[in-house]
């Protein structure tokens, strides 16, 4: 069974139906994602700001059952757009910038 | 900047790391650097720097232990060299030797329950019908009537005649079985993964729970 872990932060995005709630955990950003893809150090304030209140939300055509959510204007120096990736049980499991979506578009 | 050389015939200049609890890998060439990324199938992200002329700086795998399990896992290693041109063979070595445990450890997980499974039950073992939603309140009951390696049989409720249910099934619905039972996975995308869906969650909440106390 899943052991106890500290979380950053969850949120309900708004206007939306497809989730209750995400969740974002301290080690998933702080010991995976910021060192995984440094880009995104010192950007937490978007991630939170993507997912509380998204302006899309799709659903990933390449990983079964996860939603991507995007937030215009949330995009780094080149335009590219912030992807934040929720899974199954609701929390994030990456985020990283890219120039496409992917997916089907659930919402809204 | 200090320069990044490559030294394709050392593992250790890949950098791998794995979040065992969101199944996430990450796969750096040296030290991971700000990119930009490019998804393909099956949850694979190829990463290229944002500097210079963007060359190949790593690879992300979201899903890592379900997308690539078993002889899979080889064309996962082969994706790898190839984006960021290094030999498999180095590939394979890095990951196994830096994350590598970490990696199989919920397939192992899997194998565990189906080990129990094949041990705790028995041909005439009466399963109670459960769901997320409805708990025991769904009122049937199905029966057990063979337990083989690779399958298990039942018969009951509004069923019309036995299911054989293949061991691959289970593992389908195991991948996603605590974010169901937190209700955080919804029942009818359960219903898209397998037929079986209704039986499976019974037969995995009567292992979860004491199975002494149904006998």
């Amino acid at each position: 069974m899943r052991s106890f872990r500290p979380i950053l932060f969850t949120i309900v995005p708004v206007g939306q139906k497809l989730v209750r709630g995400v969740t974002l955990y301290e080690n998933t950003w702080f010991d995976h994602i910021i060192v995984g893809h440094p880009e995104l150090i010192d950007r937490l304030e978007m991630v939170e700001m993507t997912i509380a209140v998204p302006t899309t939300i799709y659903e990933s055509s390449s990983v079964a059952g996860s939603l991507l959510f995007y937030r215009s204007g949330m995009v780094d120096d080149a335009g590219r757009f912030l992807r934040v990736v929720v899974g199954t049980d609701r929390s994030v499991k990456s985020a990283y910038f890219t120039s496409e979506h992917g997916g089907k578009q659930r919402w809204p | 900047m200090a320069l990044r050389t490559r030294k394709p015939d050392d593992p250790r200049h890949l950098n791998v790391d794995f979040d065992s609890e969101e199944d996430v890998l990450y796969v750096s060439m040296g030290q991971p650097v700000a990119s930009h990324t490019d998804e393909a199938a099956n949850g694979v992200l190829f990463r290229w720097e944002n500097a210079g002329n963007s060359p190949p700086s790593g690879v992300t795998a979201l899903d890592f232990r379900r997308n690539w399990r078993g002889r899979r896992r080889s064309y996962f290693y082969s994706l790898v060299a190839e984006h960021l041109g290094v030999p498999v063979g180095i590939v394979e070595r890095a990951i196994r030797e830096q994350a590598g445990g970490a990696t199989d450890e919920d397939l192992g997980e899997f194998e565990e329950v189906w080990q129990r499974l094949q041990a705790q039950l028995i041909s005439g073992q009466m399963i109670r019908a459960w769901s997320a939603a409805s708990e025991y309140r769904l009122d049937a009951t199905y029966q057990v009537q063979a337990v083989n390696p690779s399958s298990i049989t039942v018969f009951g409720g509004k069923m019309t005649m036995p299911a054989t249910i293949p061991k691959s099934e289970f593992r389908k619905v195991w991948d996603i079985w605590r974010a169901y039972c937190a209700g955080t996975y919804r029942r009818e995308h359960l219903r898209d993964i397998t037929r079986f869906s209704t039986y499976i969650v019974s037969i995995l909440k009567w292992i979860e729970s004491d199975p002494s106390d149904s006998k």
